[in-house]
Order: C-alpha cells, then structure tokens, then sequence
C-alpha cells in the first residue's frame, strides 16, 4: 500500500504550492479510494507529484551543456520547483566521468564524480573558473570540442530534420512549453513563420 | 564538403525514419562510461512539425543503389551524394549527447556498393562510439535490404534496437514502389534473423503508407502478423509525401488523418488487445471511416450506455475516453465494492467525460442526446 502511495504521490512535497495539511487530509481518506485517484483532494496531490515528475522530465531533455576541457558541464536553468537534485543525480547517472555545475537562481550546485551534491553563492562561471584551476584536463571533453563548428552542428542538424509540409506549430508547443526552455533554445527557428496570426 | 554540410544533407536523408523511441530496460552499471539509457525515454527537442527529436538521426551515406521511387536517395536521384568517414560521425554524436541535444544515435543509410560493405562502415562507426567513447546510451541501428547474417550478428552486440523497414503490406505492393528489393529475401528474412538474435529494445518496422495504393486492411494485417511471428515491439506508420525529383513526386500526399488512425488502432492492437476482426466490421472497402476509430468501434460495439459500476474490463476499454489506466482504476474499486456515483469522482479518476458520456451511465443516469430527446 505504502509503496502504491509513493508511485502516487511521493514527489509532491517537492512542489512549489506544496502543503503539508493536504497530504495528512489524502492519507486520512479511505486509502482504496484515493489509491485510484477518486477524490478530488487526491486528483490535487497526485496532480503536484505529476507537475515535478513532469519539470525533471523534461528539464532532463531540454537543458544544454556548456562544457570545460576540465571535466565539467555547466548550465544555468530556470526551475519552477524543488527538482535540483533529481535533475543532478540524473545527470550524475549519465556522466559519472563528469562533474555537473548547474545554476539555479544565483545559487550553483555541484554533483562531482563521486555523487556528492554541494551548494554555492556563486554564478555558474565563477564557480567553473574557480574549480578549473584545480582540476586536472579532461582528455575525452579536449577531444570532443569542435570549436566553432560545434556549435553550429546542433543548428543544422535540427534545421535538417523539420518536413515542411507536416508543419504543426501547434503540437510543437504543446510538446515543448516555453517555461521549460532554456534562453536562446531554438528560438531561432521561429523565422519561419509565415502567417501573421502566428507571430500574434 | 565539411562536417557541417555532411550533418545537414544526411541530417535531411534520414529525417523520414520515424522511430524516436529511446526507452530501454538494459541495466547500465559502472562509472567508466559516458552516457546511460532511460526506461521511459527523454525527449529533447521538437521540431516545428511537432515531431520528437531525441536521436541523432541520420545516415552513413546517402548513395544508394535501390530504385524505391518514394525516395530521395534512391539510385536514380540526382543529389549531393556523400559519406562519413567513422571517426567523423562518432565524434559529431559524442560532441552533441555530451551537450545533452541528443539521447542516443539512429543510424540508418543508403545502401552504397553492397550490403555489407556499407554495414560495415556502420558498425566501426558505431564500435569508435562505444569502445575509443565508452558511450553507454541508446543505439537504434538500421539493418539494410540483403545484409548478411554475420553483420546483423556484429550489430546485434552493440545495438539496443535494431529494425528494418517494411515499406509495404505485402510484396506485390512493394513491387510498385521498388522493382529490385525482395520483400521476403530481403526484408522478411532479415527480420526473422533479428528476432532470433534478440535485441535488448527489440525490433520495429515502417511503413509508407499510400505510396504503393494498399488499403488499411493490408497494412494492419501485416502488422498484426508482424506483432505475432516476428516479435515486433511496434509499428510505424508513414503518410506517404511526394518529394521532389522523385519518381513519385506528381503523386498526391496521404493525409496525415489517415496515418492517427493507423495509429489509433495499432495502440488499441497492441495495448488493449483487441483483434483486427473487430475494425474490420468498421472498415468500409478495406479503409478505416474518417474519424476516432475508437468512437467507430464503440458505435459498433454497444447497444446502450453500460453502467460503470457492474462494466467488465473488456467493455471498459472499449469506451472513448476511458484508457487502460482509468479502466484499472475503476476496476479496482468494483473489486472493493466501492460505487461510483458522481461524475466529478470519474473526473477525478481520470476520464474524459466529453467522450465517454454518450456511452455511459452514473448512478443509473446517462446523458440523451438531443435525437434521443
């Protein structure tokens, strides 16, 4: 039961709006209701657990890396809710090799190789400037730098994959929320819009 | 041609595969790696079309010796033609999953000199990737028409999920779009090898749909087919679009409502177990009627509003707005002789009423139609 709760419910408190009174209201109700969601009070709940899910989820996807040649990747994002160490360990999971500096409002957080997530009152580059003299060169991240063209390889290569004639701007923001993209993330694609009703 | 202009024009060859699943259940373990794969999948962009991009989908080469007259890279297409060399192309996946654009490689290709040849040039890619890179994540890796069976061995060892694409129903559909490949040889056959080997994300097929004139009937029963003897984790469905310098370019498109129903109903196959018999019933000369094929078999279906708290599972499921998830949930609480009795509790519980009203009764109530009235 305990565990079918958790599935339910177990990263609302990580919710902004999230209140303690309305869990202890939701775990009071006769649990083989609000095990299938028939309340409205757990509808409420379990609709701020899917809201986080929903933020590392996509946060997961949509955040872009800056790299160091000396074992890191940086990014500054935006959250909306208590996510940081989630999207940290995710990361951490995908790239033991290296450390992850991500900034959320003013505050950097680090998740270095070994998993320790640390706290800094520092911007994103302070903290990388300051760890880059300390850490050794990462070969594999020198090796994979492409200069220049690096960074116009994501541009290209998203540009190619666009079919004109399925054009569906609609369903693209629907799948991808403005909130939940980084500045400058492929905002450059919106010049082709053609109808002034979609400017509007 | 430089490394941006290759990521652009085979960028743009491999933008018809459709498949942008990158879910896998493998268990990822140790920390010399780069990269890990994700049960549910993560995707990364969408372009404008609204489509996923969550792999670095493109090809080896776009030289291709077949004669498909949908496509843009078949032998007789006058294009830029180029390759990339191994080294290239693994270090432009690495550069772009270590800045988190991407979740994993799709590595398709026009078929150049033979097979194999062209297979192999794959597979040291995609070797440079996984042993001089140590990358871990997903790989979807396309086997091409008349591979052998030690290549599609050699791949299956370093692939999550490997797929060969039908293309057509059936091969005389298939000989109206390309007079060289063989559905059975090349296709078919290469496909019971997948399923033999077994891959960790299994094995998926596309198909073009309108390019050959079939009906939706072959093409679903193809599938189903497919789901039972080759262990076809899914289906793709592709509306078929003329493209320019093609054989097939004056041929109107398929609409695109035609590809969600083909959808729709593959979902309900293979999630909801129901059997083709049943949207045959529905079909009119072979084609599914415009509109939800849900709300089409429903029509079919029922002969009155059911009442929820006495419905089985089967009916459940065949009710629009109600999925597999709802319909545990209202089965469960029938199993523990809860009633339900208000329409905000369904609400709740997740179903959307709009659809489903017409074919249900709360508390002994259902809603009339203003005909019925």
């Amino acid at each position: 039961m305990n565990c079918e709760m958790n599935e339910l419910f177990g990263f609302a408190h990580l919710h902004k709006n999230f209140k303690p009174e309305l869990a202890r209201l939701v775990y009071k109700q006769d649990p083989d209701i609000v095990k299938n969601i028939a309340t409205s009070e757990a509808r409420k709940l379990h609709g701020m657990h899917r809201c986080v899910m929903r933020e590392v989820h996509l946060k997961s996807g949509f955040i872009r890396f800056e790299s160091s040649d000396h074992g890191m990747l940086y990014a500054k994002i935006n959250l909306e809710h208590k996510t940081e160490d989630m999207l940290l360990q995710h990361f951490h999971n995908r790239f033991p090799l290296f450390h992850i500096v991500l900034e959320v409002k003013g505050v950097s957080w680090l998740i270095n190789k070994s998993g320790v997530i640390s706290k800094y009152n520092l911007s994103v580059l302070d903290l990388v400037k300051q760890l880059e003299i300390r850490l050794p060169k990462n070969e594999l991240l020198c090796e994979l730098d492409l200069g220049e063209s690096g960074d116009d390889l994501w541009n290209k290569y998203y540009n190619s994959q666009y079919i004109g004639e399925r054009r569906n701007l609609k369903l693209m923001k629907k799948m991808m929320p403005l909130k939940y993209r980084e500045d400058g993330f492929e905002t450059f694609n919106s010049r082709r819009c053609c109808k002034l009703s979609e400017f509007f | 041609m430089n490394i941006l202009e290759k990521v652009k024009v085979l960028g743009d060859a491999g933008k018809w595969d459709t498949c942008a699943s990158t879910a896998s259940n493998r268990k990822v373990t140790g920390t010399d790696r780069v990269g890990n794969v994700a049960a549910g999948g993560i995707c990364h962009s969408f372009t404008e079309d609204g489509r996923c991009v969550s792999l670095f989908k493109t090809l080896m080469t776009n030289q291709c010796k077949y004669d498909c007259k949908y496509c843009q890279n078949a032998s007789d297409c006058a294009k830029n033609k180029v390759m990339y060399k191994p080294e290239e192309l693994a270090k432009v996946f690495m550069h772009l999953y270590t800045k988190n654009y991407v979740e994993g490689l799709f590595l398709s290709s026009g078929v150049c000199k033979d097979a194999d040849f062209t297979t192999e040039k794959m597979l040291e890619a995609v070797s440079i990737i996984r042993t001089k890179y140590k990358f871990n994540g997903y790989i979807h890796f396309k086997v091409l028409p008349g591979a052998s069976r030690d290549s599609v061995k050699e791949a299956s060892k370093i692939a999550d999920r490997m797929s060969i694409n039908l293309e057509a129903p059936n091969s005389s559909r298939l000989s109206q779009i390309s007079a060289v490949k063989d559905y059975k040889i090349d296709i078919l056959r290469r496909q019971a090898w997948i399923k033999h080997i077994a891959v960790s994300s299994g094995q998926t097929t596309q198909l073009v749909v309108g390019g050959s004139g079939e009906t939706d009937l072959e093409i679903l029963k193809m599938v189903d087919w497919e789901y039972e003897n080759m262990k076809l984790r899914r289906a793709y469905y592709s509306a078929f679009v003329p493209v320019q310098g093609t054989e097939l370019e004056w041929k109107d498109k398929t609409p695109f409502q035609r590809e969600n129903r083909l959808y729709g109903v593959d979902f309900m196959m293979r999630q909801y177990e129901i059997k083709l018999n049943e949207f045959r019933e529905v079909m009119v000369d072979g084609n599914l009627p415009n509109g939800d094929p849900k709300m089409h078999l429903a029509r079919n279906y029922f002969d009155g509003p059911i009442d929820l708290n006495v419905a089985s599972r089967d009916e459940l499921l065949r009710v629009p707005g109600i999925g597999p998830t709802c319909t545990q949930r209202i089965v469960n609480l029938q199993n523990n002789g809860k009633k339900i009795s208000k329409r905000s509790e369904l609400k709740s519980i997740g179903v959307v009423l709009k659809r489903a009203e017409p074919f249900i009764k709360i508390g002994g109530w259902n809603q009339k139609t203003l005909f019925g009235f």
